[in-house]
């Protein structure tokens, strides 16, 4: 509206200066020569003066009716646009007090939800860690099984090797050079028939 | 392996060791030379070298068949491996001539080892008694081995005669740690 009322102001100013213009050397003629107006040269001056203000005028007055149409059309394109922009605003308002609306339970309902996974995924953590428990109570039942079994084996070894060795020593004392010539004697028996039996064999 | 050579070779040896009835020298001068042979590397480089030459091999064998007292047969023999190219085979040779010897002689060898030394007639019991069971003449060799504790281990052939207190003691400790 200001924009088309500054062009409307434009114009005339515009109108004011050219009718001016045309129309200073009339008025002057007029001014110094009083008596030069009712002469043929000045007749014709002021019928050339008459037409082309006449002609202004009639340009003026054919132009500004389609100006004015244009701007009427703009703004009344602008105030539909506005319309419209208003009315999107309302819509985009109205949807947003409807979400607003119904929001609390939008959110009860993703809290539920919330609850309802975190309960799921916490019995799966439950139930993975008891899976874990027992496997590593396995696992240690068996290590200790393993180790109570080794530990007897080194047990009975140490006490088999203990034996041994007291029983060697015991020997050692006991096993005199006659002691031992009697042994000797006594296995050449045995081995006499041994050897007897394998060439018998073979 | 080359047993079938060596066999021929050995067996060869046997030959002329009994013919010129001298098998005992022949079987300890053949165990001498080995030994030599076994323990020095320069005499197995010099013998055994291709860049070495044939007559500098037999002179080296000469002079320490010399050295060595060898009987005149164990010298021709190691020369003929040498001109044969076959000095590597002598271990086996002397192992088969050893064993062919025995087989022919009719003897059996025995490793006796006692914890205590052994008596004249404790040995000379064992060697009648084994003579005597296995019809063959028994060629021993005694040792001595603490360890045994007492007893003796007596070891014809493949087979063995153990008497040993430790193959008890062990015999023992298995029967103690499988209970």
């Amino acid at each position: 509206m200001i924009r088309s009322a500054r062009n409307l102001m434009s114009s005339t100013a515009r109108f004011a200066v050219a009718f001016f213009l045309f129309a200073a050397p009339v008025l002057a003629q007029e001014a110094v020569k009083p008596k030069l107006e009712d002469s043929p040269t000045g007749q014709v001056f002021r019928w050339i003066n008459f037409v082309l203000v006449v002609v202004i005028l009639l340009y003026l007055f054919r132009s500004a009716p389609a100006y004015f149409r244009s701007h009427a059309e703009e703004i009344s394109q602008k105030i539909a646009e506005g319309a419209r922009a208003r009315e999107a605003a309302e819509k985009r308002r109205a949807e947003a007090q409807a979400k607003l609306a119904t929001i609390d339970t939008e959110v009860a309902k993703i809290r539920d939800e919330a609850r309802r996974a975190a309960a799921l995924e916490a019995e799966r953590i439950k139930g993975l860690a008891r899976a874990e428990a027992e496997m590593i109570e396995r696992a240690a039942q068996a290590e200790v099984a393993a180790t109570e079994h080794a530990a007897r084996l080194e047990l009975k070894t140490l006490a088999a090797g203990m034996a041994v060795e007291r029983a060697e020593a015991l020997l050692r004392k006991e096993l005199q050079p006659k002691v031992e010539s009697t042994r000797f004697f006594e296995f050449v028996t045995v081995m006499s028939s041994l050897v007897g039996q394998r060439q018998a064999k073979s | 392996m080359n047993g079938p050579v060596s066999s021929r070779y050995a067996a060869a040896l046997v030959d002329v060791a009994l013919d010129q009835n001298n098998a005992d020298r022949v079987k300890s001068d053949l165990a001498a030379f080995a030994e030599a042979f076994a323990h020095s590397a320069d005499l197995r480089h010099t013998l055994e070298s291709p860049s070495v030459g044939r007559e500098a091999k037999l002179q080296v064998i000469q002079k320490i068949g010399a050295v060595m007292e060898l009987a005149p047969s164990v010298r021709n023999f190691l020369c003929l491996l040498v001109d044969h190219h076959r000095t590597e085979l002598l271990f086996e040779i002397q192992e088969m001539f050893r064993v062919d010897l025995n087989a022919r002689q009719n003897i059996a060898e025995a490793v006796v080892t006692s914890a205590q030394a052994l008596g004249a007639d404790e040995r000379k019991k064992l060697i009648e008694m084994l003579e005597g069971q296995t019809k063959k003449k028994i060629e021993a060799q005694f040792h001595e081995d603490e360890s045994l504790v007492g007893g003796t281990v007596v070891r014809v052939g493949s087979t063995v005669y153990d008497s040993s207190v430790r193959a008890q003691l062990d015999r023992m400790r298995e029967q103690l740690e499988s209970e």
